[in-house]
């Protein structure tokens, strides 16, 4: 029942987001995409963008650091939140996830630290610096798939809709080993957002003595966890790429896990440095 | 949470073969068409595409919609970049239809458009087609003279039809005439010789 409810929400709440940024510029509420936006005189730049922006033309504009630093402090509080809520491709290729998550247990390998992402990282930021050549433009899902939407809505041309095409085979191609493997693997502005995300609200929280998994070796939320988190085991980097997602809540036998607003150990420390 | 040397070598050499990759990918030119009538106020090319963070934002404010995202016709480092195509809408900038400046400009958030003075601007230069102008086939049309508004860039030749000279050098690149160009298919194209590009100052 749960689950079912869940999924309907973000089916609701990722196409509101999507009528959200195609009709806003209609109505002159909001212009822009995932990259950037501006409403009433107030930006907001993607952190992964910044960065590009800085490695690409070595130089830091007054410009770009407040709208850059204003998306930066969402982040910090919220975390992969958008990729769980907001991207529309989380959404729509959501499904091929659906098909292999039961199909592996991933239990082999131990913890999965999901460092490849690291790599990639650094491969994109290297090519801005090196020859400014900026990758993810090009296939990032959401920015592709937002650009592919207004380019239709507004000036009717057809043409970075192949581009979404392509994409969404790639994706699925990709799907196939763990699920949102895009998402949890290899996209840049994902390991940007969850390395940033330190604050992470909304996280998951298990509760040792309910979960079963220590014995029964249930490790139903590993498996659904579009992320890879082992959730069970995760330490605070691990579960800083949660996307808040909820599908670890929702598919528990054991209903160990509890959604925490506010990481309590956070607030904890935070009060003592001030006390 | 450690990392062992083997485990950091090999997403180090992972990383350099991503790397190589991207560099492969950068070079791959679709099209021959290098490069694209940008938007009034564009930096130069090399810093237009590291500054350009693809949002959109110019074409969505565009009061005439003459601003579209480049696709695939586009060198693979310019694809999502913003192009005035003419045959959706011409850039009213020079014409000062648009607000006070132009608007794509002012609101791009990184400075990739320079809001400049009309004086300033130019985009690209209309390219002339005689064989295919409805005045060069005896009709009577002079609808790009009519409609240019930019003094002495097109002037009209006295001859029975009159036929329209351009002059590249005045033009200003806003497309207008190449808009309201009634010849199927059009006598008129705009392209990116001759644009003048806003400087960089980073």
């Amino acid at each position: 029942m749960r689950v079912g409810r869940i999924e309907i929400l973000r089916a609701v709440t990722t196409s509101l987001f999507i009528l959200f940024f195609a009709a806003a510029p209609i109505l002159g509420i909001m212009y822009g995409t995932s990259c950037a936006l501006t409403f009433g005189g107030f930006s907001l730049i993607s952190p992964l963008e910044l960065i590009l922006l800085i490695t690409g033309t070595k130089t830091v504009l007054l410009t770009w650091l407040i709208p850059g630093l204003a998306a930066i402090l969402i982040v910090v509080f919220f975390g992969r939140f958008f990729c769980g809520w907001i991207c529309p491709v989380g959404i729509l290729f959501g499904y091929s996830h659906v098909i292999t998550q039961g199909r592996k247990p991933r239990l082999a390998g131990g913890l999965w630290k999901n460092r490849e992402r690291y790599a990639v990282l650094f491969a994109v930021l290297s090519a801005s610096l090196l020859f400014g050549f900026a990758a993810p433009y090009l296939f990032s899902p959401p920015g592709v798939v937002y650009r592919a939407i207004i380019s239709f809505t507004l000036s009717r041309v057809i043409g970075t809709e192949l581009m979404v095409l392509l994409l969404f085979f790639i994706l699925d191609l990709l799907a196939l080993q763990y699920g949102r493997t895009w998402c949890n693997t290899l996209c840049p502005l994902g390991t940007v957002i969850s390395s940033l995300g330190l604050v992470n609200l909304f996280r998951p929280e298990v509760d040792r003595e309910a979960c079963v998994g220590s014995d029964s070796r249930c490790l139903n939320c590993w498996r659904v966890c579009p992320m890879r988190i082992p959730v069970t085991k995760a330490d605070r980097w691990a579960m800083m790429a949660c996307s808040k997602c909820l599908k670890c809540w929702a598919n528990c036998p054991a209903n160990a896990i509890r959604i925490e607003v506010i990481d309590r150990s956070l607030l904890r420390r935070a009060e003592g440095s001030i006390l | 949470m450690g990392i062992t040397r083997r485990e950091f070598l090999e997403l180090l050499a992972g990383g350099a073969v991503a790397l190589g990759g991207l560099r492969l990918l950068s070079l791959i030119s679709t099209h021959a068409q290098a490069d694209l009538v940008r938007p009034p106020g564009a930096v130069e090319e090399a810093y237009f595409k590291r500054l350009c963070v693809r949002c959109g934002i110019c074409l969505e404010v565009c009061p005439t919609k003459a601003i579209v995202l480049a696709g695939l016709e586009a060198h693979v480092e310019a694809i999502g970049t913003p192009r005035i195509e003419p045959t959706v809408g011409p850039c009213e900038f020079y014409r000062g239809r648009c607000e006070t400046g132009a608007r794509c400009a002012g609101f791009c958030p990184t400075g990739a458009l320079q809001p400049l003075s009309k004086e300033e601007v130019k985009m690209g230069t209309a390219e002339f087609s005689s064989h295919r102008c409805l005045a060069y086939m005896g009709k009577e049309c002079i609808v790009c003279k009519e409609t240019c508004p930019v003094p002495g860039a097109i002037t009209v030749i006295s001859d029975l039809p009159p036929k329209p000279d351009f002059h590249g050098e005045k033009c200003v690149g806003c497309g207008i005439c190449v808009y309201h160009c009634p010849a199927e298919p059009k006598a008129l194209t705009l392209g990116p010789e001759g644009a003048r590009r806003a400087r960089w100052l980073g």
